[in-house]
């Protein structure tokens, strides 16, 4: 859980305390001063004591802290001296020696404790003036042990508390009875509303039980951190592990861990990887929330508990909708304890804004009713008492005009500190809504729902309820997501009002009407039904279910989702087509970034070579975690102008990779980064989560195989020294850091009424250690981040055209083309259609958004001298572009995120899922979309037949590459596909291809590029009637064998592309008779034939008597010996033998029968 | 010399403590009077220890609970709610009870715990309202 706050009392008790110690250590130092200096102190002995002590070498509370001894020390004698008391006097000795009198006073026997450190006389010298004595070493002896009673209090009363704490949580009344209900029962509910103190307790009374092993997950990260580290305090072990936690990156967890906080995802992916941990008790907390993961997890583990005996599950959540979580595992006859929250009483108010009181009649929020509750709050409570507002807007915007309108009206009264708050904010912004605002001041705290329960906020007394909240939706069908505008649920409603009651009574302000409530949705559409469900299904299959139709899912989300999301897996090539998990599936299901970043991934490490890898490992990352940018890096020209000469004019996603490698270099030069990434508007959190991300994922790839492991680094003696130095120190930072965090953190940061300027806190921030970059130095040494720069780097030449187009592929069939009249719009106007949406724009953030000319074509690109015969109104050019994009995202328009430009026909006819031609190749239809048109002759038959040999070349390299990640699958057919090539090495394979497909996308063919409307596609194919001979031998893909598509006619001559369905026009039937008719001559054995374009393929890999003859005869033949279960076989027919798997066999006999 | 047996023998034998007082409730390391965690540090009185829960382990710092009353034997921890100390532990009721063998100094310590003579005068006097009722029952009863 994230309550940060209900861990202050400890804190607040700590400040407390010490700041009364350094008034009174104030106060004792000016009486030291008056006193004469003839008196006796112990302090003339400070450095002969302190000898003494360092020399008994011993660890104990004074050795430890010497200082604050002689502080403790300092004070105890000028107490004395007040009650008027010798210091030092005969008199201790006197009444150490008369133990029998019982009635005779001494207050060191009120002192449990004492101390036997030996005096030692050797250690004097002459230059102290004063000697020290047994007589005064033994009064001193009793003042540690006064100190020792002191400190021994302190923390006795530390622990009291604690316990005092924890028994008034409102869940400590049903620690038996969860208990007894965990130990008897499979399945327990525990719902209790914020601030019972579930999250924290139960764990500990589960292990108080005996259970020895207990995972309890959360959906936040950041609260499997500080849940651990206040259980680990509670139960009095912060300085072992029995108490751990583990999320994405990090984890604190060991042998002994007994409790472990861990993220739902995490959970999740040990299951996976089929060595779950040995847990006796899972714990669900937060169900409430309804994210995807924490459903999924409900649903396996409702499985998990009917195979498993030993686990026992709890769930937790809120008092919303548990009718729904009892019905669900009312199978496991689930056990449901209600624990009362601690609310105190809410004032609610409903303040509906009527139509008429609109100023304005524009859609534009109205920040007036927000800014009189403030006044309301002004007027009605005596600034005095102390007490917060937070206000609830739907999005970034709304809160920027509400900050605005709030931000006048307290520089007005002098009485607010207007604070924002959303997930956009860097985390300094963010931290500040936790600070203390001065006397007679309140915070004003504006805030999405990540204030709802996300993130809890002290002090809150009024809550201000906008009603609106913003979701993203997603479209399976378009795969677009959507950002909008809602009502928000009654149940979030009821958990805003909850917000103003945490710490005494509140009032809550709504700014919707009563019948506006009753009106609401009783809960909020969980988080299955809104977003992509292509990663879940996978990780399901991945997991072992079988059919996900019929997976229990708690909420099931639309079939037209799961359907459509299954589609694009078997787009992907995750699943077969009957839905089976693919060996590329099983590797995508163990990354954890969405399914098309995970294929770049694995794409990735096939085909680029081994040095340049990092580049897709990075770009993936970068794309995988937020947007590094602020806010402000859009608004601000300054930050636009600083980042622009790292941007690349390819497109965002290698603008992201250009701007990593900036910050590498800035980091290898050692010149910090925050100040770098500042001036770019630039969070510089994301880049250390995207250099984690990008190790983590490498690891993920070593461990399947995909990715070789890396060589042992090798450094000369000289530069390990040096590093070993700057371990050293960088050891030391951290450590003086977290020394630093823990002095700060006692003294909670005070706010400024004018701390919303941002001006002056830039200077001291400079100075603080940056404990991020510590930890990046310490895990990155400077040969690292040169390795990793030189590899992520991919500016131009080859490298970046095959980074581009494995990212391409993998984002495959993410692609749009450009509308034929943008040339004739302005910026904001430029259209754009996706396969799957029509009319969508550029982001305006975005390079192309910005820059649309690079994507448009220039009087030089277009040809205008055209083949006779050839007429069309579209542009005929070798520069037709493409656009690959990340996401399609509706906010007020739709809009396409994170693009990056391709040729158009090299890219379609690479990797379109389906490529129709005509009888010329003249006409190519990709993915009934997008039909290209090559008035040249020859020149798309051409580039088809490289795109159909490259493809095959690289699906090749791909399946080996799986198939060696697995090898104890060798039945599988991806295998026997793979072995077909000759194992010749990796390195030389990706060196080829690379070449290759670099130069394949830089050739320079003339063609035009149309969309496919609904009418076009009607009259497009020739139709199923007309059956089409057989195209033997093929020329596309040896030993492929043809088969006539059913509905568009025409044969299929490889797994993607179909000859002769798509109709001709007049020009396209001239030309090819055209060629026909005339005498074509071979350019290898000089032959003269009328042939047709497939006929002179044909005949050039087949029948032409040169070279390639003996190299297909040598490629035929070998593999087949290589296939495992292919057994020497002649034919009756044909009389041949041959060397064939039993399906071959029998496909070879039906063959030979029809002939 | 002594200290890595005792501190083997810390971890395997632990102590339950409660003080019946004020039944705070919390696993002591060591019960006696030299805790092995802290060689020169020394206790007069046997008590129950554990080792600091607040700093790093290996530190040698500890953390006193409480003792065994020196009169009616029972576990009274440290606060100055439950217990006196004086030479030896008292419970506070013993203390009360005892109180004439005190110094005056601790006498005046005693009647300072207001609290607790509050609590003292609330119990005799339910004490003594339950005697008479018994009485008066005991009287009805055998009319």
């Amino acid at each position: 859980m994230k309550r940060i706050s209900e861990y202050s009392p400890a804190k607040s008790y700590k400040r407390r305390t010490s700041s009364e110690d350094r008034n009174k250590i104030g106060n004792t130092t000016s009486i030291l001063k008056e006193s004469p200096e003839t008196e006796f102190s112990f302090l003339d002995y400070k450095r002969e004591i302190n000898k003494i002590f360092t020399y008994s070498n011993d660890t104990n509370t004074v050795t430890n802290s010497l200082d604050d001894f002689w502080v403790f020390v300092k004070k105890y004698e000028s107490m004395l001296k007040k009650a008027g008391k010798p210091v030092f006097s005969l008199e201790n000795e006197e009444n150490s020696n008369c133990e029998s009198d019982t009635l005779k006073f001494s207050k060191f026997d009120c002192i449990n404790f004492s101390t036997n450190i030996k005096f030692m006389d050797n250690v004097c010298d002459n230059r102290v003036k004063k000697k020290l004595d047994k007589k005064i070493f033994d009064a001193i002896l009793n003042v540690v042990s006064i100190y020792l009673d002191f400190k021994n209090k302190e923390k006795l009363d530390k622990l009291k508390k604690l316990r005092q704490t924890q028994k008034d949580l409102p869940v400590a009344k049903y620690r038996g009875e969860i208990q007894a209900a965990v130990k008897n029962e499979k399945v327990v509910i525990v719902a209790g509303d914020t601030g019972c103190g579930k999250s924290t307790q139960v764990p500990q009374y589960l292990h108080d039980a005996g259970f020895e092993n207990i995972a309890c997950t959360q959906p936040r990260r950041i609260a499997c951190v500080s849940l651990s580290k206040r259980v680990a305090f509670e139960t009095l072990t912060q300085f072992e592990s029995k108490v751990g936690y583990q999320i994405r990156f990090e984890k604190s967890k060991s042998a002994d861990t007994k409790i472990c906080f861990i993220t739902e995802g995490l959970l999740l992916r040990q299951m996976s990887s089929e060595n779950l941990p040995n847990y006796d008790v899972i714990i669900l907390d937060e169900i409430h929330e309804r994210h995807l993961m924490g459903d999924f997890l409900l649903g396996v583990l409702k499985c998990l508990i009917h195979s498993r005996n030993d686990i026992k599950l709890v769930l937790m959540s809120a008092t919303i909708n548990i009718k729904l979580f009892e019905d669900y595992f009312s199978a496991e006859s689930a056990v449901v304890i209600q624990v009362p929250g601690r609310l105190y009483p809410i004032d609610l108010h409903y303040k509906p804004i009527f139509i008429e009181d609109k100023p304005t009649r524009d859609d534009r929020l109205d920040p007036q009713p927000y800014v009189q509750i403030m006044q309301l709050i002004d007027s009605k409570y005596p600034s005095d008492e102390r007490g917060d507002l937070l206000i609830f807007m739907s999005g970034v915007q709304e809160i920027t005009s509400i900050c605005d309108a709030a931000q006048q009206y307290a520089e007005k009264t002098k009485k607010w500190i207007v604070l924002p708050l959303h997930s956009g904010l860097s985390l300094i912004e963010q931290d500040k809504v936790f600070d203390y605002p001065p006397e007679g001041v309140r915070k004003c705290i504006v805030s999405t729902n990540i204030a709802e329960t996300s993130v809890t906020i002290d002090g809150i007394r009024f809550v201000v309820d906008s009603g609106k909240v913003k979701e993203m939706s997603y479209d399976s069908s378009t795969k677009m997501q959507r950002l909008k505008e809602f009502w928000i649920s009654k149940a979030s409603a009821d958990q805003r009002k909850g917000r103003a009651g945490r710490t005494g009574p509140g009032v809550c302000y709504r700014i919707y009407s009563e019948q506006q409530y009753s009106d609401m949705e009783p809960f909020s559409t969980p988080e299955v039904s809104r977003v992509p469900l292509a990663s879940l299904l996978l990780l399901m299959s991945s997991l072992g279910v079988n059919d996900v139709r019929r997976f229990p899912f708690l909420d099931s989300p639309p079939e037209e989702a799961i359907e459509n999301a299954l589609l694009e897996l078997k787009q992907h090539g995750a699943l077969s087509s009957n839905e089976k998990l693919t060996s590329l599936g099983k590797a995508l299901a163990n990354l954890p970034v969405e399914v098309s970043l995970a294929k770049a991934l694995v794409i990735g490490s096939a085909t680029l070579p081994p040095h340049k890898r990092d580049s897709a490992l990075a770009l993936t990352a970068a794309l995988g975690i937020r947007s590094i940018f602020t806010t402000r890096a859009h608004r601000d020209f300054e930050c636009e102008n600083a980042r622009k000469p790292d941007e690349s004019d390819h497109g965002d996603p290698l603008t992201l990779l250009s701007l990593y490698c900036a910050w590498l270099s800035v980091k290898a030069e050692g010149r910090g980064g925050r100040d770098w990434c500042r001036r770019r508007g630039i969070e510089e959190q994301r880049f250390y989560e995207l250099t984690k991300l990008a190790a983590q994922l490498r690891g993920l790839l070593q461990d399947n195989n995909l990715m070789e492991s890396p060589e042992p680094e090798n450094m000369s003696s000289a530069e390990r020294a040096l590093r070993h130095g700057q371990m050293k120190q960088l050891k030391d930072m951290r450590r003086q850091y977290k020394q630093k965090a823990v002095e700060e953190s006692k003294r909670r940061k005070r706010l400024k009424v004018d701390s919303w300027e941002i001006v002056d806190d830039k200077l001291d921030e400079d100075n603080v250690l940056d404990i991020r970059d510590i930890e990046f130095r310490m895990t990155n040494d400077a040969q690292r981040i040169r390795a990793l720069i030189s590899g992520a780097s991919a500016s131009s030449g080859r490298d970046l055209i095959t980074l581009k187009i494995v990212l391409c592929r993998a984002l495959y069939p993410q692609v749009a083309i450009a509308d034929e009249f943008n040339h004739c719009k302005s910026v904001s106007e430029q259209l754009y259609h996706t396969w799957s949406k029509p009319f969508v724009f550029l982001h305006p953030t975005s390079h192309f958004g910005k820059h649309p000319k690079t994507l448009q074509l220039t009087e030089a690109d277009i040809q205008t001298e055209l083949p006779p015969g050839y007429k069309s109104k579209l542009p005929v050019s070798a520069r037709h572009q493409l656009l690959c994009y990340l996401s399609l995202l509706e906010t007020t328009k739709p809009y396409i995120v994170n693009s990056m430009r391709m040729p158009a026909a090299q890219t379609l006819l690479l990797l379109s899922h389906s490529i129709d031609t005509n009888m010329g190749f003249t006409r190519i239809v990709c993915d009934s979309w997008l039909l290209l048109e090559f008035p040249y002759p020859e020149t798309g038959l051409n580039l088809l037949l490289k795109a159909a040999k490259l493809r095959q070349r690289w699906d090749a390299l791909i399946n080996r590459r799986l198939a060696d990640a697995n090898p104890n699958k060798s039945v599988e057919t991806e295998l026997q596909k793979s072995k077909q090539t000759t194992k010749t090495s990796y390195e030389q394979l990706q060196h080829e291809l690379s070449c290759d497909i670099s130069s394949y996308m830089n050739c320079d063919v003339y063609y035009t590029i149309k969309r496919l409307l609904p009418g076009d596609l009607k009259v497009l194919y020739c139709g199923g009637e007309e059956a089409h001979p057989n195209i033997d031998p093929n020329p596309f893909e040896q030993g492929f064998e043809c088969r006539a598509h059913e509905k568009k006619g025409g044969v299929y001559v490889t797994d993607n592309i179909v000859y002769n369905c798509v109709l001709d026009t007049d020009w396209s039937y001239n030309s090819y008779q055209e060629i026909y008719g005339v005498a074509w001559t071979c350019p290898d054995c000089d032959m003269a034939l009328c042939l047709s374009p497939l006929e002179r393929l044909q005949h050039k890999s087949f029948m032409c008597s040169s070279r390639t003859e003996e190299k297909k005869v040598e490629v035929t033949k070998t593999p087949r010996e290589n296939k495992p279960n292919a057994k020497e076989y002649k034919c009756e027919i044909c009389n041949e033998i041959l060397y064939m798997t039993p399906v071959e066999i029998l496909k070879h006999k039906k063959n030979c029968k029809s002939k | 010399m002594g200290d890595k047996k005792s501190n083997v023998d810390s971890v395997e034998v632990g102590y339950e403590f409660t003080c019946t007082s004020c039944s705070l409730s919390e696993k002591a390391h060591y019960k006696g009077t030299k805790p092995p965690f802290s060689r020169n540090i020394v206790l007069k009185y046997p008590s129950y220890v554990m080792k600091d829960p607040f700093s790093p382990t290996g530190k040698g710092e500890i953390l006193m609970l409480g003792s065994d009353c020196s009169i009616c034997d029972r576990p009274v921890c440290i606060s100055k709610d439950c217990s006196i100390f004086y030479k030896q532990i008292f419970c506070l009721n013993c203390a009360q009870n005892s109180i004439e063998k005190f110094p005056v100094e601790i006498k005046v310590k005693i009647n300072q715990c207001k609290k607790y003579i509050t609590y003292i005068i609330n119990l005799t006097f339910v004490l003594y309202v339950v005697s008479c009722y018994s009485r008066l029952i005991y009287e009805c009863f055998l009319l």
